[in-house]
This record gives structure tokens, sequence and C-alpha cells, in this order.
């Protein structure tokens, strides 16, 4: 079993103070394998936080990062999977389904893994998987003023990706699964 | 005790038994190297007990000139041979002259007899009790036995018994303050003091308490003195500041040497205690104060 | 043997290792050797042999050759072997053959005092626990007989066997030696009497020896104090002593001892031995005894030291008694109403009424202890000038304050007494602190946090504090600022009233502006701390290096100062009473959130003070201040005009690349925000400039669009960042709702034509790679551009008949980025890409015709202008082109670009099987599909 953690659009310190606690004491060192964020975490801090996590970090450039060195996108195979991760603003119209298709279709994967709508959302289309993790924070987005924080857990198995998001709703910390499988 | 007095001779036994032999006390001397064991009077116990003649071996008759026992107080002076001389002789006569057959038994008594001074062995004197039995004999010279006893003189709680107490010192040197709690004790008391430090300015070692016994002998040009540390006993050890104050606490009853204090008994000699405070400082100097003390010998109850 | 010994007791005192381990090593041959002899002795009943070997056994430890931990290890071992003595000495006594006494004394015949002491010490342990005398008498004599050894060391270790051998035996409350062996006084009276003893050998150890010796010495005595602290802390222990036996006997007995000993080293320690061998409470009630000794003790005792853990003590046992004290405040109440009677002293113990409420939080409610120490600090700091430096006296002034502030948490005056004390002290300082004055001072700064639960705000409520703040340097008053801000950001201090906030402010501006001297050209930042825009372009020359790399404490500032702002306005909860124990948190009363012009107030409070910040602060605290505006703008249009204004203010230029890339989202974020903001009917009449609605070109959200431009086109240069920042225009565009129609298309153009303007100006860059890159970013855009202005179109939304226009113009866009991409066919297959995502984006618009073919109307026409036939032809030349180079490119590339191709055209036959399983045959967009695919080569059969 294989857990990559997906997260996101942190904003700190611009537009939220810090990560949710109960987030942080879900998120803890030696549990994670990989992970992949689709970038504006905006604060060293969060880079070295998420870098105790877990050694294997791949981090996109969002808009509101200014770490040049960041990638636009990239590529990060994983078992089974090959997983494109971007940040999303480049995707116009922003989040919409036949945008990141082309994205897809340009790097080639089988999971794309994008951001900066700040809201959650999984779908599969041409049986790909597209995950959006949403904002960690719950920062304001750029289509709505407040958003609901949440980030993604995938266990990768074989062929078989287990998406589990993590939502805080009214102080709660709630989870839900979304199972895919990657088509030979 | 049998004397094997003219043992080729045939001599008679005598043998001088005490009447109280059993239950009466016996002390252990050591003179000359030799120890043995005494019996032990005080100075009003009357000495009684039978004297046992016995004709000599293979004789059933004893002729005689008469049987004397007599109760003698000696001092003995060494490096002196006219130095014995007897302060006390009491003689009883046993038998009148005339024959003796068989073994006969002799009691004899010295009632009320004061012996005045106590037994003593010293380095150059002596003080024995003996009790001595002479057969005079008409063609072989006397036959005699003897029988040391130890006296010891007991004496009350004397009236006056002040502590001693005294400051000396060598001046901007050492200053202190001594005190012993009396100026008499009697032999198994125990010796108890303090001694104040007032002033030190040298580096003292450690200080001890010495007992000094001094015999003293003879008078005017033939006097001679003994001396003898009866014991050194370590009562400091290390370098005390000033207004410090050290205790003092010796046990007498360990030393079996000491007497009690004799002053010119008989005219012939005299015995003297004196404690002996000896500071020794770091260069090995000693400095010391020596008081006479006062032995007694206690009336145990 | 011994003998021997002692006449080489005038060795020199620091002798070589070697000898050292040589006499050690023969000492304890000895000691095993005569032991074994006294126990062979002992099982034979042989007691005066076996008293002979003890002796003889107990005479080595008369030496003074070893060094005092040779020393010890020969007393350790020694002693192991008395022990032995004692066990067998008790065993024989429970047979009672033999009296106590009489073994008491025969082991005093011994003639020398050291072995006799340690014997005497070891039966007379047995003596007492025969209990066939006093125990007092015994431990009297006992104490009293040790006086005989004056030697320090030997002196020391014989006390301590004593204290060893009776520690157990004391007729302490409890034992079974208290009643006719003694009572408690008498434990005291042998522990005293023996601790004096100690301390005075212990003293004396430093005049021995040569003087040049001296150093080692006293190293040597300071590893020899725990011998004398172990008799202290054996008084503390006795169960017997309360409170009056410690404060009227032991107590003054001991300082007396302490004072008469003129000892520097002892002095210092024994007090410490005093302060925590025995309980806080009980210094709290002898404390004026015990500060008055200070005042007695040699000059170059560390007071201050004694007087720190004092208060540390004082204070922690005020915070053990606050966690004891449950709700019953009544039961505390009593008890310490019991106890002051108790004392009997109502002179020191203020007759003040206890107060319940303070119970809890302030823990203790006489407030004489504070004051009395307070005089005491100061009096130190003034009578010991000559000896305690600046920086003492404030760690003094520290140690009083946490003890103000743990023992009497609720009252804060009690702490701000301690600034005005502090300040008076600083007032007769030089002017310049020395490094650790500031340090220290730093710490008194920032002390009540903790206590207050970080209540930031009421720290800064202290009258004095400011005063003491304003001593300090400015990289103190930075240090300061941070703590303080991370306090209130951990402790989530409210942010709604404006004094506070202010005063807040206040307090960090060290922090919200940075170190003063490291730009010139503040001026005009410093002068326009309301807000104006005036003379900010001054400082963009002096920062287009990399700014970013600044340390870590600046990044840190920043970050504080960002959250800071996305605190204000935040109100409190209500805190759960009794939740931190021990720390008095802020009152247990929530406290409302502020309105949203409440918040804009306070929001333009702080813009003002991080104007001053300099430009590499401002690029990044202004965004927090822009995006809490646009959050409050939902609200209040004053807020959209008030981050309109900053950005003007702050970003019409940048200082940086990266500060115009911030500069630039901002501008975006206004201008998604003023779209989403409906203008209010009522607001116009407020806000009379901006919002003209008959002018379209002059409305807010134009404004806003317009100077995002500017600044992209005025700041940022490179390629890459152009395109991405173009895309980003553009998608935001996209993502606007509200824009009037001819608004849209003004700044739709607008764009291109700045795409096209700033892709020409890197064209004529000389460099080599430029040329390769700008294609394929013009490639891009263009299509892009020609996907906005499309789906727009189709979108329906605020569009009214310009349809057709539209759709001509993608099909322009698409025509004109082929054509571009098609101009790197030199560059051996590097267009082949830039085709396929033409493709990929003319399938995208083929979609959105499909999507809109079959709604009535002009939508249908419009769609069509874009053919499946032109898409097609798209199709075609990209596979064309990918097998004009498949001989020479790479073959990975090649293989990539094939699935890629692949992909899409797969692509578009899903959509078309989607269509048709969702909507049935016969629609006119399933038609287009069927085109484009028939005409690609792959028709639906």
């Amino acid at each position: 079993m294989v857990l990559v953690l997906v997260i996101g659009d942190m904003h700190i310190p611009y537009r939220s103070a810090e990560l949710p606690p109960s987030f942080m004491k879900l998120l803890v060192p030696n549990k994670i394998q990989h992970i992949l964020c689709t970038g504006n975490l905006c604060s060293k801090e969060m880079h070295d936080y998420l870098r105790s996590l877990a050694a294997d970090l791949h981090i996109v450039k969002g808009d509101s990062d200014d770490n040049a060195r960041l990638p636009e996108s990239k590529v990060v195979p994983i078992g089974a999977f090959r997983i494109g991760v971007t940040h999303g603003h480049q995707v116009v119209p922003w989040g919409d389904e036949d945008a990141l298709a082309i994205v897809r279709r340009q790097m080639d994967v089988d999971i794309l893994v994008s951001g900066h709508t700040h809201a959650f959302k999984a779908h599969v289309d041409g049986g790909k998987l597209f995950i959006n993790p949403g904002s960690a924070t719950g920062a304001p987005g750029p289509l709505a003023p407040t958003s609901v924080p949440s980030f993604v857990l995938m266990d990768l198995q074989g062929t078989t990706a287990t998406t589990y998001v993590y939502e805080l709703v009214d102080g709660e910390v709630g989870v839900k699964k979304v199972d895919f499988v990657k088509q030979s | 005790m049998a004397s094997l007095f003219g043992f080729v001779g045939a001599s008679p036994t005598i043998h001088i038994a005490l009447a109280d032999a059993d239950t009466r006390k016996r002390v252990p001397v050591t003179v000359g190297g030799k120890a043995s064991e005494l019996y032990l009077f005080m100075a009003q116990d009357d000495v009684r007990g039978t004297v046992t003649v016995e004709p000599p071996k293979g004789k059933s008759r004893l002729e005689h000139m008469g049987i004397k026992i007599e109760l003698i107080g000696r001092i003995e002076v060494a490096n002196d041979r006219a130095g014995r001389s007897e302060f006390t002789s009491l003689l009883r006569e046993l038998e009148p002259a005339g024959e003796l057959s068989g073994v006969r038994q002799l009691p004899f008594e010295f009632a009320n007899v004061e012996k005045q001074f106590e037994s003593y062995d010293g380095i150059n004197v002596r003080l024995r009790y003996v009790l001595k039995v002479t057969i005079a004999r008409q063609y072989n010279s006397n036959v005699s036995a003897e029988l040391e006893l130890r006296v010891h003189v007991l004496s009350y709680e004397p009236e006056i018994n002040s502590s001693i107490k005294m400051e000396v010192g060598i001046e901007d040197c050492l200053h202190i303050e001594f005190e012993y709690n009396r100026a008499k004790y009697h032999l198994r008391d125990v010796i108890l003091g303090r001694i104040h430090f007032l002033l030190v300015r040298i580096k003292i070692k450690h200080m001890e308490l010495a007992i000094i016994k001094r015999e003293q002998c003879g008078s005017g040009g033939g006097a001679y003195n003994e001396s003898e540390t009866v014991t050194k006993f370590e009562v400091m050890d290390g370098a005390p500041v000033r207004s410090e104050s050290i205790p003092i606490r010796l046990f007498l009853s360990g030393f079996d040497q000491l007497t009690p204090t004799m002053r010119n008994v008989n005219n012939k000699f005299s015995v003297k205690y004196f404690l002996n405070l000896v500071l020794i400082d770091e260069e090995d100097r000693r400095y010391f104060k020596q008081q006479e003390i006062t032995l007694w010998r206690k009336l145990c109850v | 043997m011994s003998a021997g010994r002692t006449s080489r007791m005038a060795a020199p005192f620091g002798a070589i290792a070697d000898e050292q381990d040589q006499w050690k090593h023969d000492a304890m041959q000895m000691v095993k050797q005569q032991a074994y002899l006294m126990k062979r002795a002992l099982d034979a009943a042989n007691l005066r042999d076996a008293l002979k070997h003890c002796s003889t056994m107990l005479s080595e430890l008369r030496t003074s050759l070893l060094s005092p931990k040779n020393y010890y290890e020969l007393y350790v071992a020694t002693t192991d072997e008395l022990r032995y003595l004692e066990a067998h000495f008790a065993e024989e006594q429970a047979g009672s053959r033999r009296s106590m006494l009489e073994l008491y004394e025969l082991v005093q015949h011994a003639g020398n005092i050291l072995p006799r002491l340690y014997l005497l010490v070891t039966v007379g342990g047995v003596y007492i626990k025969s209990r066939q005398a006093p125990a007092r008498d015994i431990l009297k004599d006992l104490v009293e007989m040790c006086r005989g050894v004056q030697h320090p060391l030997r002196g020391l270790f014989l006390r301590n066997y004593l204290m060893q051998t009776c520690r157990d035996k004391l007729p302490d409350l409890g034992s079974p030696y208290v009643g006719v062996g003694g009572t408690v006084d008498d434990a005291v009276d042998f522990v005293l009497a023996n601790f004096s003893e100690m301390n005075k050998l212990w003293v004396r150890i430093q005049h021995q020896g040569p003087v040049r010796e001296r150093d080692k010495r006293e190293k040597e005595r300071q590893e020899l104090r725990t011998l004398v602290g172990s008799a202290l802390v054996r008084l503390g222990s006795l169960e017997g002593v309360d409170l009056p036996l410690y404060r009227e006997k032991l107590l003054p007995r001991v300082l007396e001892q302490v004072v008469a000993c003129k000892d520097v080293m002892a002095q210092l320690y024994l007090i410490e031995c005093i302060v925590r061998g025995f309980p806080h409470e009980w210094h709290r009630e002898t404390l004026e005894t015990l500060l008055i000794t200070t005042t007695q003790l040699q000059p170059g005792v560390d007071v201050k030291a004694i007087l720190v853990q004092l208060m540390a003590g004082l204070a922690a046992h005020a915070v053990e008694v606050a966690s004891k004290q449950p709700a019953a405040a009544d039961a505390a109440a009593a008890a310490a109403a019991a106890a002051a009677d108790n004392a009997g002293a109502p002179a020191a113990t203020e007759p003040a009424p206890i107060r319940a409420a303070s119970v809890g939080v302030g823990v203790l409610d006489d407030v004489g202890a504070f004051h009395l120490l307070s005089r005491f600090c100061a009096q130190v700091a003034v009578s010991q000038n000559a000896g305690l430096e600046l920086a003492e006296a404030l760690g003094l002034q520290l140690a009083l304050l946490d003890f103000a502030l743990r023992a009497y948490g609720a009252r804060r005056d009690l702490a701000d007494q301690v600034f005005a004390a502090t300040a008076t002290l600083l007032s007769r300082a030089p002017r310049e602190l020395d490094a650790l004055s500031t340090r220290v001072l730093t710490r008194v700064l920032v002390e009540p946090l903790g206590t207050y639960g970080d209540d930031a705000h009421a720290l800064l409520a202290l009258p004095s504090w400011v005063g003491v703040l304003h001593a300090v340097d400015f990289d103190a008053r930075r240090a300061v600022a941070r703590d303080v801000a991370r306090a209130a950001l951990r402790g989530n201090a409210p942010m709604v009233d404006g004094a506070q906030v202010g005063r807040l402010l206040d307090a960090l501006e060290p922090l919200l502006r940075g170190a003063p001297a490291a730009r010139a050209p503040l001026a005009s930042y410093g002068g326009a701390a309301g807000g104006a825009a005036s003379g900010a372009t001054t400082t963009a020359a002096d920062a287009d290096d990399d700014d970013d790399d600044d340390d870590d404490d600046v990044q840190e500032e920043v970050a504080l100062a960002c959250r800071l702002v996305l605190a204000l306005g935040r109100g409190a909860r209500a805190q759960p009473a009794g939740a931190a124990a021990g720390a008095p948190a802020p009152p247990p009363v929530a406290v409302p959130p502020s309105t949203p012009a409440e918040t804009l107030g306070l929001l333009r409070t702080m813009r003002a003070r991080l104007l001053v910040g300099g430009p590499h602060r401002l690029r990044r605290t202004m965004v927090p201040v822009v995006h809490r505006a646009l959050e409050l703008a939902r609200v209040s249009p004053a807020a959209l005009e008030f981050a309109h204004e900053t950005l003007v203010s702050v970003f019409p230029t940048a200082s940086s690349a990266r500060a115009a890339e911030a500069g630039y989202g901002l501008w975006l974020c206004a201008l998604l925000a003023a779209d989403g903001a409906r203008p209010a009917p009522a607001a116009p009449s407020a806000q009379p400039a901006p919002s003209e609605p008959a002018a379209p070109e002059a409305s807010l959200p134009f404004e806003l669009a317009s100077g995002a431009l500017l600044l992209l086109e005025e700041e940022i240069s490179h390629s890459q960042a152009q395109a991405a920042a173009i895309v980003l225009f553009i998608a935001t565009l996209h993502a606007c709702r509200n824009f009037p129609r001819s608004s849209y298309e003004a700044l739709a153009l607008k764009a291109v034509g700045y795409s096209a303007r700033l892709l020409k100006k890197t064209d004529q860059c000389p460099a080599g790679a430029r040329p390769a890159a700008a294609p394929a970013a013009d490639t891009r855009v263009r299509a892009t551009t020609a996907a906005t202005t499309a789906t727009a179109a189709t979108s329906g939304d605020g569009c009214d008949g310009g349809g057709v226009r539209d759709a001509k113009r993608v099909r322009d866009c698409l025509a004109r980025a082929r054509k571009a991409a098609d101009a790197c066919s030199a560059a051996n297959g590097q267009h082949v890409p830039l085709l396929l995502e033409l493709l990929d984006q003319a399938l995208f618009f083929l979609k959105c015709g499909a999507d809109a073919a079959d709604e009535p109307g002009a939508a249908g026409e419009r769609a069509a202008e874009l053919s499946p036939a032109l898409v097609a032809e798209l199709a075609n030349h990209a596979a064309t082109q990918l097998a004009a180079v498949r001989p020479t490119a790479d073959a990975a590339a090649v293989g990539a670009m094939q699935v890629h191709l692949d992909a899409s055209l797969a692509h578009a036959r899903e959509r078309r099987a989607a269509l048709a399983a969702h909507a049935g045959d016969g629609r006119a967009a399933l038609a287009l599909y069927d085109e484009l695919l028939a005409a690609v080569g792959m028709p639906v059969s």
C-alpha cells in the first residue's frame, strides 16, 4: 500500500494563518510515502512542514507562489500510475473538465491532480481520474470568498487508486472515499 | 602452698590455709615477670586460718622447739641492701615446744589488725604482707613457710574534691584553659575535662593526655625518683581554632597499673600521679602542663 | 605501619597521582586485612581482639596524605566494614549478654582519638537502638565527643559518619525513640549541632596547607560541600519539624551559623540549601528573616542568585497551591486564615480580608511577600552596586516579575510595579545598554505573556511597560515585537478594539517596519504612513535584485505581519472557566467580531503601519491587506475602493520581478472581486468617482483590469512570465460574469494586443533560445485568447448578438497560432506539440459549438463557423507534420506525440459517444463530430 498525500493552496500567510490543527494531527511523519502538492503554499514554513511528512515531495508553482524554481507542472510515476500535477490557474476555464482533459492528454497521465479552485473535486473522464484536493486551509479562492478546508489521501495498490478526501466542516473532519481502477 | 624446704633432710611439711579461702577474692599480681594470684585483704580484715603441719615423710613424730606464725608487713627497696624494713610484725604462738605425732592442724587468727599500707609493686619499691610459719628445731635449722597476702586500703569519698582549673599559655602563641572535673579520682573513676582554646597561633597537630606515675624513694641525698607513663591518650586530632573547646573523657578502669597515691609511706617512699596535657605542633614540638591528681581506692559497696 | 604513616604526615598536599594511588592502595589493603581479622575475631567471640583489629583498621583514616576524593573512597570502604561490626553488636545485644553501657565504655579505651570516635559512634548507634538509655543523651554525647577531631577533612567525614549512623535513630515524630528517648527538639538540636560543626570544619579547609594551592583546595572544598548540605537536608526531612519550630528555633540558628562562618562559598551554598531544603510555604512565612540575613552576608556572596532562587521557589509554591485549590475556594480561604492565625504575626500578614475571588488565579492574597521582595531587590541593586552589574540587577527584576506573575497572577498592578521599578533602575543606567542587559530586558518585557495566556493586550495594558520597551535598542524591540506578535496570534487575542489594536501595533512597530538603516530612501514611505500613493516609485530601483533571500527573521516577521492582518476584526470566544490552571486567561467573556466597517477601519490602520515597511516587505504584507479588503468587499463597497487604493499606491509599479508578479496577481484578484460585487444600487452616491455606470471604461473593474495590464506591460519582462501573466489575465477575464459586453470586448482586444506587442519584443531578443520559445508562447497565448473569446461567446452570459464576430476571431486566432507554430518547423519537430495543442484547443471549441448547436437561435450558426472541417484539417496537418519529423526526431518524443494525437482523436470519439448516449442520434451536435471523425479517417460506422 502506497499512501500519497495530495494537498495544496494553503496561501499561508497571505490568505490563511495556518493549517487547521485537526489536519496537523492527522498528518504525521512516517505514514505517507509521497506528497503531490498543487502549489500556493506561499511560505517556506509550509514547505518544510510537508518535507517533514515525507521525503518524496513534488510541488508545482501556483499563481501566488513566488518561487521561480518550482515547475509549472510535473509528471510523477508512482507504482502503476503516471500522475500529473499542475496548479490549474493556467487551465482556461478554471476547473473545466474539458480543459483539464486537454492538459491530461498533453501530459499523458493516468491521474491528473490540479488545484486553484479551492473546491474538492474528483471525477473520472475518459477512463482517467481527475483530482482537485481543494485548499488545505480553506483560504478564499478565486471564484469564492470562502472554501471548505480539504486535502486528499490516495492509497495506491496495483492498478487501484482509492481516494480519501478529508474535509473540515463545522470543526469536524469528515472523510469521503472515491474508488478508481486504471484501465489497461 | 607447700614449702619444699629441707627436702633432703626430711623436713616436715607446712601448709597455710586461710579459713575463707573459698570465698576470698584473689587478685593477679605480676612481679618480676611472674604472674600469680594472691588473696586480697582489706585493711581491717581479720586474717585467720589453719596451719597444717605434717611430720617428715617416713616419720610419725616431729620434735620441735615451738611453732609460731607471724604477720609481717615490709618494704623492700631495690639497690639498697639495707632497704628491707618491716613496719609491722605480729606473732602468734601456735604450739609450745614439744612433740607432734601425726598430722596436726593448728588454727590461727589475727583479728582487728590494722594493715595500714596498701600492697605495692613498683619499679624500685615493693610493699608486701606475708604470713610466715616457723617451726623451731633444736638440732636442725628452723623450718618455715610463707604465704603472701595482698592488701588494699580503701578510702571514703574525699570531703573536699574540687576541680582543677587553670589557664596556661605562651604569650601571643598559645593560650588555653583546661579543666578537670576533680583533683582526686578513685581507681575506677573517669576523668572528665575540657580544654578551651583561647588563642591558637601555632599549628597544632594533635593533643594528648598522659597519666604519669612518679615513684619516690629514700630521702635526702639518697633519694631518687622514677617516672613512668601509664598511658598516652589522644584527645584531639588536628588544629583547633580560637574559642574551640575539646572534651576529655578518660576511663581509669582500663589501667591495672594504677595504685592509690601514696605519700611518704613509712618514711620510705611515695607514689604520685600526674595528668600531663601535651600539645604537639606540626614540627613535633611539644607543649605540656602537668597537674598532680590524687588516686584513691574506693570502698566498694 | 600506621606509625610509619604518621611520620610522613608532613608530605605536601598536592602529591602526584601515582603516589596518591599507591597510598590509597596500601590503605585499602590494610583495611581489607584488618577487617578480615576483625570478623574472624568476632566469629570467635573474641571482642578484645576484634576491637583491636577494628582500631587498627580505622587508624588508616588518620592519614593526611590522601586527596579528599581518595579519602572519601577509603572512608566508604572503612565504614562499610563498620556496618558489619554494628550488625554484630546489634545481634549480640538482642541476646543481651552485655550491657550496652559497658560496651560503650569499653570502646573508649582506644588510645587514638579517630578510631575511638568511629567505634564510639558505631556502638552509640546500637546503644540507641537498644533503648537502654535515652537516645537524647547518647546523641548529645556523640556530637560532643566528636569535637575532638579538629582536622577539617577527617572531622568532616567523622561527623558525616555520625549523621549517617544516627539518621534513623533520632527522636523524631513517629520514631520509636521519641518520648522517653527525647523530643523532636532534641533531634533538631543534635542535627543542628552536628551541622554547625561540619560547617565550621568545611569552612576551615581553605586555610589548610600552602597558600599557592588555594585554588585547588577551594575546588576540593566545593566537592565536599554536599556533606554539609546533607546535614541541612536532614533537618528539612524531620517529621516533627513544623513551621513554629522552624521559625522560632531552627532557622535562626542555622542562619546564625551561616552569618558567623563569614565564608562566601559556605554562605551562598547554605542559603541555597535552606531555600531548597525546606517548604516554600515556610519561606513565605519567614521571608523577612531570610532577607535580612542576606544583608549580613559577606560582600562576595551572590545575593542576587539567592533572591532569584527564593523567588522562583515561592512562585513555584504559589502555582502548586493554586493547582491544589479546586473550586473549594472557601476551604482554601479558611486554611489561609488559619495559617495566619497560627503564625500569630498580624503585623506581617496584612489584615486585609481574603478575597475568595482571586483564589485560583491569584494564588497569594497576601501581597506582603511581594512588597518585601520588591524592596529587597531594589535595595540589593543599589547597596551592592559596586558588585552588581546592571544585567544582574535586571536579572533580579526578572525573577521578581516572574514571582509576581506566578504568585499574584491576577494582580497585574504588581507586575506593573516591577516594570516601573525596572524603568527606575534603567533611568540610572548608561544610555547604551550592554548586550547582556539587553538580553535580560528582552526577557523581562515578554515574561508576562506566558502567565497572561498569551494575552498581548493585557501585557500592553501595563502602564509602565512601554517605558521599559523604549529603553532597549531597535533589535531588542524587534525581538520583543516578534514575541508579542506570536503571543497575540497564538493566544487568539481579539482584534476589535481600535485602541487596543493601535497599542499593539505601536509595540510591533519594529517588526512591521524592519531595520531602519538597511535602505536609504525610506523617507518616501515613512512620510506616507497615511496610505498615500506618492513617491513609491523611488524605491523601485534599489530592490531590483532578488530581495527575497532575506534572513529567516525577516521572513518570519513578514509572516507574522500577514497573520496579524488576517486576525483583524477577530473576536474571542468565551473562555471556559478554569480551563487553564495557573494561567490567568483572558476574561471569560466573549468578544464579538467587529463589523465590516470597523474591520475596514482596523485594516486602514494596519495598512498605514505596514506602509513604512520598505518594498521588500510591502510586496508581501500588502497581499493579505488586499485580500482582507476583497473579502470585505462582498458586503462593503468601501472595502473594494480601499483595495483599489492600496493597489494604486503600492503596485502601480514594482520593485522587483516578484513584486510585479505578486502585484499583478492582486490586481486580478481585485478584478474578480469587483466583478463579483455587483454594484449596490445605493452605492454610487456615496462613491462618486469610480463607478459611473454610463461610461464602462471608467468602471472599477475596468480600471482594475487596466491596472493589471499596465503593470504587466511595465514590469514583467521575462517572456515566460509574460506568457503566464497573459494566460492568467485571460483566465481571470473568463471567470468574470458581470462585465458589460463592451468592456469585455475592449479588454479582450487589449489582451491580444499586449500579447502581440510583448511577444514581438521578445522576438527581437538576440538570445539563441528565445526565437524558439517565443512562437511557442505565442501559439499558446493566441490559442488561449481564442478560447476565452469563444467560450465567453458561447456561454451566453452577458452577450448580445456579437457571436459571429467572436467565432471569426476564434478562427483568426487559430490561424495565426498555427502559422506561428509552423514557423518553428525548422527546429526539429518542435512545432508538432504546438500543433497538437492547437488541435486540442480546436477540439475544445468544437465541443463548445456542439454544446450550443442544438440551442435555438443564432448560437447554432455561430458555432458552425468553426467547422469540423477546419478542425479535421488541423488534425491531419498535425499528423502529416508528425510523420515528417518521425525519421529525424527523438524516438521517445515522437512516441509521445503520437500518443497525444491518438488521445486527442480518441477524445473526440468519446465525446461523440457520450453525446449519442446522452441525447440520442440525429442531433446537430452529433453531425459535427461525425463530420470531423470522417475527415480524419475514423468514421463512425
